[in-house]
This record gives C-alpha cells, sequence and structure tokens, in this order.
C-alpha cells in the first residue's frame, strides 16, 4: 500500500521538527559546557553550527573553532562497537578533508539519537529538564570520501565518542587537562 | 545578494596581505593565530573575527564574505565598499557627493558631464600646484609632467551607492618615501609623503582653504581678500572653477569626502568638506576674479588676423585682433587676442590677413572685461599659409 500524503507530510514534519531538536541538542550541550554557539552567516556546505571558546582576559588559553554537522536518528541500533548508524555519502564526503588543505576550521560529525515521539525529547526531572537521548560526535576528515559510487555510508558510532561537556571541552580546546580545569571552573 | 560580489572575486592572488593590512589599520590585532588561520579582535570590544591564511581551502569564499559582513556591521558602511578599500590598499579614494533631485543612482546626463569635467580639473588643479611648487592664483596651461603622469593613473570608479556619489582613485607609493618639493606649506608634508601623497593631501587641504575662505565672504561679505590671503594655501582660480563645474555650474551642492590608502592612513582629515550652494556661487566668482587679475605670461598663440584698427597715420603702428589658440593649452584656449603691434608688424599683419595665413605671436595675455588682451608682444610672423588652423 503506498504511503499517502498525509503520512508523507507527517514524517516530513517530524523528520524537520526531529533535524531541529537535534541541533538545539547540541547548542544546549555546547552551552552549558560553557563555549559560544551560533551559525556562520554564510553557512558552509554542510556544516551547521559553530562551537567556539573565545580567548578571555581571565583564562589567556588561546581562542579555538570547531564547525559541527548536526545529524539525527531514532534508531537505536548497537553492536559491540556502539552505535550504527547509516549516513548519506554527501553528508559523509563533506567532512573529509585535511587541515589547512580543504578545510580552515576543524569539522565534526554529531548524530543525536533522539527518541521516536516528539513527547519524548524533553522531560522535567527531579534535577531539572532532561533532553533525550544521546549524541556522538566523530571526525570524519581523515576519512575516505565515499564518492558517486555509493549513496551512503554504514558507520558505527564508538561508545567513548558520546557527547558529553568532557569530551566537547576535550576536542574544542585539544587539551585533555585544559578540558577538566574548565569544566571544574 | 552579496555572495554574488564574493564569488567574483579572484580566488588565485587574493590579496590576504591587503586584508591583514587593513585590519591592522582599523584598530584590529591578531590576538590568536593557528596554521590555517588567526583570530583578530578590537580592544575593548566584543567578538572576534576569523581571517583564515589560505585561499585554497574550499570555505575560502564564505570565510571573506562572513568577515566583510562583520566589518560592514561594525564601520557602518557597505561591505562592497570595504572590499574596494582592502583591494585598492595603495590608493587614495576622493567621494564627491552631488544632489541632483534625480531618482537615486541617477543624473541628468548634461549634469555627469560637468561634473565629471570639473573633477578631473579638480584632481589636475592639485597635481600642477604641488608640481611647480610654489603658490599661484591661476596656474599654469603647460602641466608638468609628473602632473599629467599622475592624471593619466588617476581612475573613475563604479559611482558610489547614493546619489550621486563619483568615485575618484589615485595611486600611491606602497611606502613612505622622501622626495623633493620646494611647496613646503603643503599640510601634513613631512618630508616622507611620495608625490602622489602630497597631491591628495594638497587637494584635500586646498579644498578646505577655498571653503574657509567662501564661508568667510559668505559671512562678512565683500572681496576676494579672503581667498587672495589662502593662495598660498592652494586656492587657485583652478581649483575653483574645478568645484563651480563638479556641481554642475551651481546646481548642486558638494559633500565630499577622501578615503587615505589603507597601507598608508593619514590620522586627520577623515571629516567630510560639505560646500553649500551660496559657498558654491561665491567660490565660482573668486575663480573668475582670479581670471580677471591675473595675467598668463609666455604665451603663444597661433591663429588668424581677423580684424585690423589703426588710427593716425598710414605707416603707423596698429591693433590688430588674432582668432586662435594657445599653443600650449590649445583646448581651452580658443579665442580672440587683441594685440598692439609695431608699424612694421603691423603690415605683415595686414598681408597675413588678405591672404587667410596663419601668424605666430608670444605675450602676456591679460582678462580685460571680456577682452583677452596680449601685451609685451614678441616674435609676430606668419608661420604657414591657408587654412591649416582647426
Amino acid at each position: 500500500m503506498s504511503t499517502s500524503l498525509a503520512q508523507r507530510s507527517a514524517r516530513g514534519y517530524r523528520n524537520r521538527g526531529q533535524g531541529h531538536y537535534a541541533e538545539q541538542y547540541v547548542r544546549a550541550l555546547a552551552s552549558a559546557s560553557g563555549f559560544s554557539v551560533g551559525k556562520s552567516d554564510p553557512e558552509p556546505v554542510g556544516i551547521d553550527l559553530q562551537i567556539k571558546y573565545e580567548r578571555r582576559k581571565d583564562v589567556p588559553w588561546p581562542s579555538k573553532t570547531i564547525e559541527v554537522s548536526v545529524k539525527s536518528t531514532s534508531s537505536r541500533t548497537y553492536n559491540d562497537d556502539g552505535l550504527m548508524y547509516e549516513i548519506k555519502s554527501g553528508a559523509h564526503d563533506v567532512l573529509c578533508g585535511s587541515m589547512g588543505v580543504d578545510f580552515d576550521i576543524r569539522r565534526y560529525l554529531v548524530v543525536v539519537v533522539v527518541p521516536e515521539r516528539l513527547h519524548g525529547y524533553g522531560a522535567m526531572t527531579d534535577q531539572g529538564l532532561a533532553l533525550s537521548h544521546e549524541a556522538y560526535l566523530i571526525d570524519l576528515m581523515s576519512s575516505q570520501p565515499v564518492g558517486q559510487e555509493q549513496s551512503s555510508k554504514s558507520m558505527t558510532l564508538p561508545t567513548a565518542q558520546l557527547l558529553t561537556p568532557n569530551l566537547l571541552s576535550e576536542v574544542l580546546l585539544e587539551d585533555s587537562e585544559r578540558a577538566c580545569e574548565w569544566l571544574s571552573m | 545578494m552579496a555572495i554574488d560580489v564574493v564569488h567574483q572575486l579572484p580566488i588565485e592572488g587574493f590579496p590576504l596581505e591587503n586584508l591583514r593590512a587593513y585590519l591592522a589599520s582599523s584598530g584590529w590585532m591578531e590576538v590568536d593565530s593557528e596554521s590555517s588561520g588567526s583570530y583578530w579582535a578590537k580592544p575593548d570590544e566584543d567578538g572576534e573575527i576569523w581571517l583564515p591564511s589560505h585561499t585554497r581551502v574550499i570555505t575560502f569564499r564564505t570565510r571573506i564574505l562572513e568577515l566583510l559582513r562583520n566589518l560592514e556591521d561594525r564601520e557602518s558602511r557597505p561591505y562592497r565598499e570595504i572590499l574596494g578599500d582592502v583591494l585598492d590598499l595603495d590608493r587614495d579614494i576622493q567621494e564627491i557627493r552631488t544632489f541632483p533631485g534625480e531618482k537615486p543612482g541617477e543624473t541628468r546626463l548634461s549634469d555627469g558631464v560637468e561634473a565629471v569635467e570639473g573633477i578631473r580639473k579638480w584632481i589636475e588643479s592639485a597635481a600642477v600646484s604641488v608640481a611647480i611648487g610654489h603658490p599661484q592664483a591661476v596656474l599654469p596651461r603647460r602641466k608638468p609632467g609628473r602632473a599629467q603622469d599622475l592624471i593619466s593613473a588617476t581612475n573613475l570608479l563604479v559611482p558610489g551607492v547614493g546619489s550621486f556619489i563619483w568615485r575618484i582613485s589615485t595611486p600611491i607609493a606602497d611606502n613612505p618615501r622622501q622626495d623633493s618639493f620646494s611647496f613646503d606649506e603643503i599640510p601634513g608634508g613631512n618630508g616622507l609623503d611620495d608625490y602622489s601623497r602630497l597631491t591628495t593631501k594638497f587637494l584635500y587641504s586646498s579644498t578646505m582653504a577655498t571653503v574657509s575662505a567662501a564661508q568667510t565672504v559668505h559671512r562678512e561679505g565683500g572681496s576676494l581678500e579672503p581667498f587672495r590671503e589662502r593662495i598660498n594655501q592652494g586656492v587657485t582660480a583652478n581649483l575653483c572653477e574645478a568645484l563651480d563645474l563638479s556641481s554642475s555650474s551651481g546646481r548642486s551642492p558638494l559633500s565630499i569626502r577622501f578615503r587615505w590608502a589603507t597601507r598608508r592612513p593619514v590620522g586627520a582629515w577623515l571629516e567630510p568638506i560639505e560646500i553649500s550652494l551660496p559657498e558654491l556661487e561665491i567660490i565660482a566668482w573668486a575663480g573668475r576674479e582670479f581670471r580677471r587679475e591675473a595675467v598668463d605670461e609666455g604665451v603663444t598663440i597661433h591663429g588668424v588676423v581677423v580684424r585690423l584698427v589703426r588710427e593716425g597715420p598710414s605707416d603707423g603702428p596698429g591693433q590688430i585682433t588674432i582668432a586662435g589658440r594657445d599653443v600650449d593649452s590649445p583646448e581651452n584656449s580658443f579665442g580672440h587676442y587683441w594685440v598692439e603691434l609695431t608699424a612694421e608688424d603691423y603690415l605683415v599683419a595686414a598681408e597675413a590677413h588678405s591672404s587667410d595665413k596663419i601668424v605666430e605671436i608670444t605675450g602676456d595675455v591679460h582678462s580685460v572685461g571680456n577682452r583677452r588682451v596680449l601685451r609685451n608682444p614678441s616674435g609676430f610672423g606668419v608661420i604657414y599659409g591657408g587654412d591649416e588652423l582647426g
């Protein structure tokens, strides 16, 4: 039976809502980590957000910036190494390249795993607002592009790459000691 | 859409160093750097901007556009203008805004033609003044070689946004250098300015002086004296005439801004020069008065004798009128020149007149009323026959 227009429209609406939520999830996590989050104007192709640490007078570490492409999935299928995820080849390849040759700012893939239903996205708990479920941050800069031979690529998002304030700080500041120090401030 | 301009940028050879120099000269400081780029910030202001180090990265154009938009917000002027300043790092830009009263971005063709001619004369007045090195109320018609070279190298740019903004671009040396000029009164001349930069500075200061004289006359009435007092500041008949033409013979006020080459900024003279219609009327009058008073020395005329008058004995001196041109300024000076000749020369003139031959004479041209009178004549004679004077 073919999918009705209403069903496809509803799915499209959910997809857009899902994508929007995923981006806000990353914004919230980055902001909660003490970093500034914004969008470039104009946006580089394939990039959704820019996360930045800006040099401060009281913390004279050099400014740092990363760019992220935010994807979302409601599929929670795991293997021994982590979450299984299928990414379109175009979205994958735009993140492949070398610093200083292809890119001037480091770029990463963030995949946000979201609940299947909208009402599961956020919940108030005794500790405050909880956003579901989780996200993973992956460096694809050294990966080989897929090209046009395949429409997508299967990958595993390692459990160790679970996006937390600590991981984000380490990646952005490029220094695990500074990351600890930053999060303890 | 802004991106179309940035897409037209030649990436190969894009002058990143110009952009760095522009930021540095605009008060930005490089606060951090990586191999792929650098962060810039302004003291006591929030927000950093990112400048990539390499043009080859795929995001280069978008980074530049983002940077330009940031500067556009900070400087409250169009990013295209900023990009122009970045690309023309070694040129001083002059902007003359007229107010033609038409739709924005339009001006009548006749007004435009007059304005462009006036602008050329405006640049020329400063270039010649600096080149000759001493003040005089009316500049010589023969332009020094370096003045001609500078005028040839001066460009008219795409008009600015607004109505109607003429933009002129003058090249200067890429670094200060010592040049020798005897016109030491050029304000700001510090012995390290090249001829071009001295000329653009002089253009600013002499225009300001002219406006100041006009304001004095407007306020206090009366004489040419405020203009005469400022001849040593570069006020000339030529400059007055240029401003009058630029305003379409007094139909439009003027607003003049100078933008100094980013690589060699000038700390002062950033205020625009505003010239009202009453002031332009006074300036035009001053130009005419300077001409009326002035003498052009050593002018050589080629022309035909169109009039002969002799009172007294038939073998005595007489007066002739030559219809001709100054050989050193042929495009500007066709007219009738009245000359008193000796008896001997008068005979030659009479013969030339009857046979339509071209004559030559040298002397000092005075403006007397509507006439050009050539005094102290010398070297009068026929140079060739027939209608060869175009």
